[in-house]
């Protein structure tokens, strides 16, 4: 200390003239003031307290500036955390337009690695602060989301008085599915349309259009069983004799064809007739009659009046279908005269069990992410309800998980209340039903990405006295920490994976899959990940081996890594029917919506290779089907902005899915297939567009590449390399990140995503000029 | 309120807009927008979008007075409501879809794309193959599925109780139980009955393994021992007529059973005394001529005729130098093994002297087996136990799709051969010539063109044909004048000797106590569009592999590559039908 006492008192002489002592210098003295600090705190001295401190705070002040004046705001922030004076970065006047922007960034990306809770959300705030000082509403928001912090968003919109930068931030309002509802201000109307996502389907069909992509494909299209070596030929031999439909197989065809024509509002089963309708079984004909709400996506005006007639069937599981398709076509959209709850609500309350279960879900698609309390009202009844043996308990569970993912993230007491009170007031015999594990994953998806806010609900749920209770625990834990790359909980998790359990392991499969959860979106953290499950593959139990192929699916979603996909090839020829079922769905689950034509290749080999085993064959279907959902202009990457916001609602329907594939048989693959259109929920186009304010498309070069890291990297490090310069609209791959080409043109938005609005920008002179 | 409401619906893309008058209430209001959109009032469902007005879908007994308007105009104006309906209506199904999945099994089985396979019970797979390849054969399916224990064996089996008959009985009903329930299942069939009943009636298919399992069986002594016991079971007319619908005894030529005309070939063996007739190196043309008038006047060839059910194709050559040929192809090991050398007493000679043997066919049957002679018994006396051992002969045989027997026929079958194919030669010509000729009318179309080709062309076939066999032109003229003697049961009228492959069984292993066998059969190709082998002419058409219970299919390249040479299985058992 006494070495830093007389260099200190020298610097501190020099002080304005730190630079002569030279950055070495500063840099090892900011070192040392950090040692010391923690070592008088060690002895007792109070943290709060700046008394004790007094002499190292000074040099402090006196650095920090420095270091942000010098390009070394990385330094200058490390310091500040070192010391716990973060907040000192507020009263900084030295921060400006000009180095904002790299603080923040060296801000938020360190946050994820900070093992306090109390640390990030400080860290996070900070960076909020000094946005919001800077006027920069937009990245703020994303920095509010990035917190949950709710309630300051509609402080920040009023705030903001650049009306261009206002739609921005109602632009990504509404791709995080945040209902807000503006109440005052000349232009609410439209931001409120905005945020409601009312303009989707336009620009997304406009941007097929442009694409060219607008034709209607058939599954067969998707399969193309004439590239097959044997396909022709089991083709010819079906043609003899009468014509046999297999209820399953047109089942398939059904899902492939309402993923591959979302929204598209067109396709050559459902739309031109009702004869396809009929193909199907049962509850094939509800999720037939259902697909027509996954064709008309994001279009309610349209949707509704063709789903109309389906309403008046004769037969339960049409109007069953068309009910739920009136939820999924008003998923993420929001409309004033909410058809979905209007017309939802009478099913809810009748008395047929099919047309509740599609009612619940129904809701649950439309309303994902709203929190709508009066949507909540209509289901918490059906939640509560006690009567009706196995019906009843599935209908419990449908609407269980529906609350779940009205209310994902959002902690409400309300509802988890309703939740944990009906699984403690269980019987043993609705705790063991098949569907059960969805009340569980309501329970669990209200505190998705909330971590600590959780704690309470675990205790609760650990006094529930059945097998479950575990399983439950496990999955409300991973999902409060989603996202987090809490390296504390991942070791808790794997510490479930190391008994050697073959029967009542379900906790373990939850287990796996919530190790894939919790370090999804974070890089270092899903590469270790990954190496982890190399571990458990060669020495766990099957349980745990089944439950792998989902927690790479849900590392991966709609990014096929070339590792990834290899891996999930390797699992999908694994003798266990499971394995390999759960490795060819995440291969549609990774591959979603990017026309990889090697997983294309891949999924048309596993289609022969099982071409007997009927649940196998539906598998590759359904994969084949995400493979080429929306055309390939559609993600279901939960996670966006740049990869720093993830989005509950994406992020819960794809762990609907998940926890779906842990008991296929009981819930795809039996009557429950409806599930799968929680997707819809996940879908998001995966274009970049650009616009002008008044939302009209204005093409600009962009170049588009593989995103590199700049964190902490001085001066103006290149943010993407391998780019390729293409006139916008154009598509964006998970991992790929796009920049202006031109600089005629200023984009409001600092990360361009989904839609931009671009201003000109004034200080632009043409090169003719020069 | 009497006034007007301005309303502006949203119906789809449509918006319309209109004056809602309160006093006629919903029913006003709907009747109005039917007028307005064609959609009937009662499929109407009216949402407000704007605020303050009614909840949810609005109601037919709503009283819409009861709505404070002015407040909601104030928010909005007009006030908008989304309108959902439409005139369509749900048509049902036109027709009623049949699911596979409610299908009872047997009507299931008619619809699947792969022929059911068969279980494995413990090394079965050599019963299994065989068994596959021998369902492809109709007429036998045909005896077989007509098939009842002979009413001798029925008494017997009283009598006696197990007797042998009544194994054979057992048998052969449990092998036509058997094919039936493949018929009818989709999925594997588990053999028991039938594997039962093999090891009753051939005890040396039961023996047990050191481990107590079942051991592998050779799939040719299995072959061989089912046609035995199936040929004394289908003894007579009446059975043979069960698998042909008309058959001959012409046609016969003495085939006594069903096997035997399915199967049977009626092979005529010629032996020549080698020393007493001129051939080889050290008879040369010096004093040749002197000798064979004298050979020949002392020793005739001797004929016998004798029954086979296969053909068998030995294999020499390759690492083995001690043999003078080297087979590669299937038609050299079916020769090498249909002549040979024997010693024999000559009568002529008064001692023991070196015979030739040559074999012919002289009935064809309608399939044949070829068998690889793949295995055989190597002497090994410098081993412990003096035994030898069960050897496999690797070598690669090539085989094509189809095989001509023209050369491995008698004379007398020959001659019969000969006509038809010089009939389809002549037919043949004949077509391309027309289809010349066709050309060359297009081409010199004013012209007399075509009198003067086909004067040119009538001399020159003429001439041609005189050139021809002075045998053949009076074979010719046998066949112009009488019908043509039968060359064997169940044949198509013109047959010109050409089999096609449509089975095989094939074996993978070194040994052959060991290995696993399978059954290769040509699928059913009901619209007959084939595709050519690349860089070939040969058919590649669609065939199944019956691996037990998977059931998969190939082509006939896949086939055509189970030569041999290498690890992979190699066939064993080739089965011929008459081409059509």
């Amino acid at each position: 200390y006494d070495m830093l006492e007389s260099r200190g008192s020298k610097s501190a002489n020099a002080e304005d003239n730190l630079g002569s002592w030279g950055h070495e210098f500063v840099r090892s003295l900011a070192g040392e003031i950090g040692q010391e600090y923690n070592e008088r705190v060690i002895k007792g001295a109070d943290p709060d307290a700046d008394e004790p401190f007094a002499d190292l705070l000074g040099m402090v002040n006196v650095i920090v500036p420095f270091h942000v004046t010098h390009n070394a705001e990385a330094e200058a922030v490390d310091l500040l955390i070192e010391v716990q004076r973060l907040r000192n970065l507020l009263n900084l006047d030295v921060i400006d337009e000009n180095n904002y922007a790299r603080i923040c960034l060296y801000l938020t990306k360190t946050a994820d690695f900070m093992s306090d809770p109390d640390d990030l959300v400080e860290m996070l705030e900070t960076a909020f602060e000094i946005f919001r000082k800077q006027n920069q509403y937009f990245d703020a928001l994303r920095v509010a989301i990035r917190m949950n912090n709710d309630e300051v968003i509609p402080e920040l919109l009023s705030e903001c008085k650049d009306e261009l930068m206002k739609k921005q931030m109602c632009l990504l309002l509404g791709r995080q599915r945040i209902n807000i509802e503006l109440e005052d201000g000349d232009d609410a109307e439209d931001l409120n349309a905005i945020i409601g996502n009312e303009q989707l389907s336009e620009q997304f069909l406009k941007l097929a259009q442009d694409l060219d992509v607008m034709d209607a494909k058939t599954p067969e299209d998707i399969y193309k069983s004439h590239l097959a070596e044997t396909g022709g030929f089991s083709r010819r031999r079906d043609t003899g004799g009468a014509q046999v439909d297999s209820a399953r197989a047109n089942l398939a065809s059904t899902f492939v064809n309402a993923f591959v024509n979302a929204g598209f509002g067109q396709d050559k089963l459902m739309t031109p007739d009702n004869e396809w309708l009929y193909k199907n079984k049962d509850h094939g004909m509800m999720s037939a009659a259902a697909s027509l709400g996954s064709i008309w996506l994001w279009n309610v005006d349209e949707g509704l009046t063709q789903i109309d007639k389906f309403l008046y069937s004769s037969e339960d599981y049409v109007k069953a279908g068309a009910a739920l398709a009136v939820g999924i076509l008003s998923s993420g959209v929001r409309n004033d005269a909410d058809p979905a709850l209007a017309l939802l609500s009478e099913h809810i309350e009748g008395d047929v069990h099919i047309m509740k279960c599609a009612a619940c879900t129904g809701l649950g698609i439309a309303y994902a992410g709203s929190a709508r309390e009066d949507v909540a009202d209509l289901l918490l009844p059906v939640v509560e309800s006690a009567e009706g043996g196995e019906q009843g308990m599935m209908e419990v569970c449908l609407a269980g998980l529906a609350l779940g993912m009205i209310y994902v993230g959002k902690c409400d007491e309300n509802v988890g209340g309703t939740i944990v009170q009906r699984l403690m007031e269980a019987t043993e015999e609705e705790l063991g039903h098949s569907h059960a594990r969805f009340l569980c994953l309501g329970l669990a998806l209200l505190f998705l990405g909330q971590m600590e806010k959780a704690d309470a609900m675990l205790e609760a749920l650990r006094t529930v006295d059945h097998k479950i209770s575990k399983y439950a625990v496990i999955m409300l834990e991973s999902c409060a920490y989603a996202g987090s790359g809490n390296v504390l909980k991942v070791q808790e998790m794997l510490h479930q994976c190391t008994e050697h359990l073959t029967e009542d392991a379900e906790h373990q499969m939850a287990a796996v899959i919530g190790v894939g959860l919790i370090t999804l979106g974070e890089d270092v953290g899903s590469e270790m990940a990954l190496r982890a499950f190399d571990h458990l593959l060669h020495y766990c139990e099957l349980p745990i081996k089944r439950a792998i192929p989902l927690a790479l699916g849900v590392l991966h979603i709609s990014d096929p890594d070339f590792a990834v996909i290899d891996q999930l090839s390797r699992l999908s020829h694994d003798p266990d029917t499971e394995i390999s079922q759960n490795a060819i769905m995440a291969m549609g689950v990774v591959s979603a919506g990017t026309n990889n034509s090697r997983v294309a290749g891949l999924l048309r080999q596993l289609s022969e290779f099982y071409s007997k085993e009927a649940g196998h064959v539906f598998c590759v279907r359904i994969a084949q089907g995400l493979l080429h959902m929306g055309k390939g202009l559609i993600t279901l990457n939960p996670v966006h902005s740049d990869r720093m916001l993830m989005s509950g609602p994406a992020l819960g329907s794809m762990l609907v899915l998940l926890h779906s594939f842990l008991d296929l048989k009981n819930t795809l693959l039996d009557k429950s297939h409806y599930l799968l259109y929680y997707l819809t929920c996940a879908m998001n186009p995966r274009m970049l567009i650009t616009v002008n304010e008044d939302m009209s498309w204005r093409p600009v070069t962009v170049r588009v590449g593989q995103a590199v890291e700049t964190v902490g990297q001085a001066g103006k490090p290149k943010r993407i390399t391998g780019f390729q310069t293409h006139t916008s609209p154009v598509l964006l791959a998970s991992k790929e990140r796009a920049e202006l080409g031109s600089d005629e043109v200023l984009s409001v938005s600092s990360v361009l995503e989904g839609m931009v609005i671009l201003k000109d920008n004034p200080e632009y002179e043409p090169e003719e000029s020069k | 309120m009497s006034e007007g409401i301005p309303l502006s619906v949203k119906w789809g893309k449509e918006t319309v807009s209109l004056t809602m008058i309160v006093d006629g209430g919903v029913k006003g209001l709907k009747a109005e927008l039917e007028e307005r959109t064609g959609v009937p009032s009662d499929r109407m469902k009216l949402m407000p979008k704007s605020k303050g007005l009614w909840k949810g879908v609005l109601k037919d007994d709503f009283d819409i007075s009861s709505i404070d308007f002015n407040a909601a105009l104030q928010k909005a104006n007009p006030i908008c409501v989304l309108m959902m309906g439409s005139a369509a209506k749900l048509t049902g199904p036109k027709t009623k879809t049949v699911f596979i999945e409610d299908l009872p099994p047997e009507e299931a089985a008619k619809h699947v794309a792969e022929p059911s396979g068969l279980v494995n019970l413990g090394n079965t797979c050599y019963l299994n193959s065989v068994l596959q390849c021998l369902r492809a054969v109709p007429s036998l399916r045909k005896g077989l599925a007509n098939y009842t224990p002979s009413s001798s064996s029925g008494d017997q089996m009283m009598a006696s109780g197990v007797g042998v008959n009544q194994t054979n009985g057992i048998f052969m009903s449990s092998l036509r139980d058997l094919y039936n329930s493949l018929d009818r299942t989709a999925d594997a069939v588990p053999p028991s009955n039938f594997v039962r009943a093999t090891h009753m009636a051939f005890p040396q298919f039961a023996q047990i393994g050191q481990h107590g399992q079942p051991q592998q069986q050779d799939a040719e002594e299995f072959f061989s021992g089912l046609l035995t016991l199936a040929a004394n079971e289908t003894k007579g007319m009446d059975s043979i007529k069960k698998g042909f619908a008309s058959v001959s005894e012409k046609e016969l030529n003495g085939a006594e059973n069903l096997i035997d005309a399915v199967f049977g070939l009626k092979m005529e063996e010629t032996l020549t005394c080698d020393e007493t007739t001129p051939s080889g190196d050290d008879n040369m043309q010096v004093d040749g001529e002197a000798k064979k008038e004298e050979s020949l006047a002392i020793e005739p060839a001797v004929k016998s005729y004798d029954l086979h059910r296969k053909l068998v194709c030995n294999i020499q050559g390759g690492a083995d130098a001690s043999s003078q040929t080297n087979v590669t192809h299937i038609v050299e090991g079916i020769e090498l093994s249909l002549s040979g050398k024997i010693e024999k007493h000559s009568d002529v000679l008064g001692r023991n002297a070196i015979w030739t043997r040559k074999q012919r066919i002289a009935r064809l049957p309608p399939v044949f087996c070829v068998q690889f002679g793949r295995f055989y018994w190597k002497q090994t006396p410098d081993s412990q136990d003096h035994a030898g051992v069960k050897c496999k002969v690797m070598k690669p045989v090539a085989f094509s799709g189809t095989i001509d027997v023209y050369d491995f026929c008698s004379e007398d079958v020959q001659k019969v051969l000969k006509v038809v194919r010089a009939k389809a030669l002549a037919e043949e010509e004949d077509r391309i010539n027309k289809k010349l000729k066709g050309q060359a009318e297009g081409k010199t179309e004013e012209e007399g063109g075509d009198k003067m080709d086909t004067e040119e062309a009538t001399p020159a076939e003429s001439k041609e044909s005189t050139e021809e066999d002075d045998e053949l032109q009076a074979a010719l003229k046998m066949s112009m004048e009488e019908e043509l003697p039968p060359v064997g049961p169940g044949l198509p009228e013109n047959f010109q000797g050409i089999y096609e492959l449509f089975a095989v069984v094939t074996h993978k292993g070194r040994d052959a106590d060991g290995g696993h066998y399978m059954g290769w059969v040509k699928a059913d190709n009901p619209d007959g569009k084939v595709q050519k082998i690349a860089d070939t002419d040969e058919d590649n058409e669609d065939w199944f592999v019956f691996d037990d219970d998977e059931v998969s299919p190939c082509k006939t390249e896949d086939v055509l590559k189970l030569k041999g040479g290498g690890d992979w299985h190699m066939s064993y058992l080739n089965f011929y039908r008459v081409k059509k």
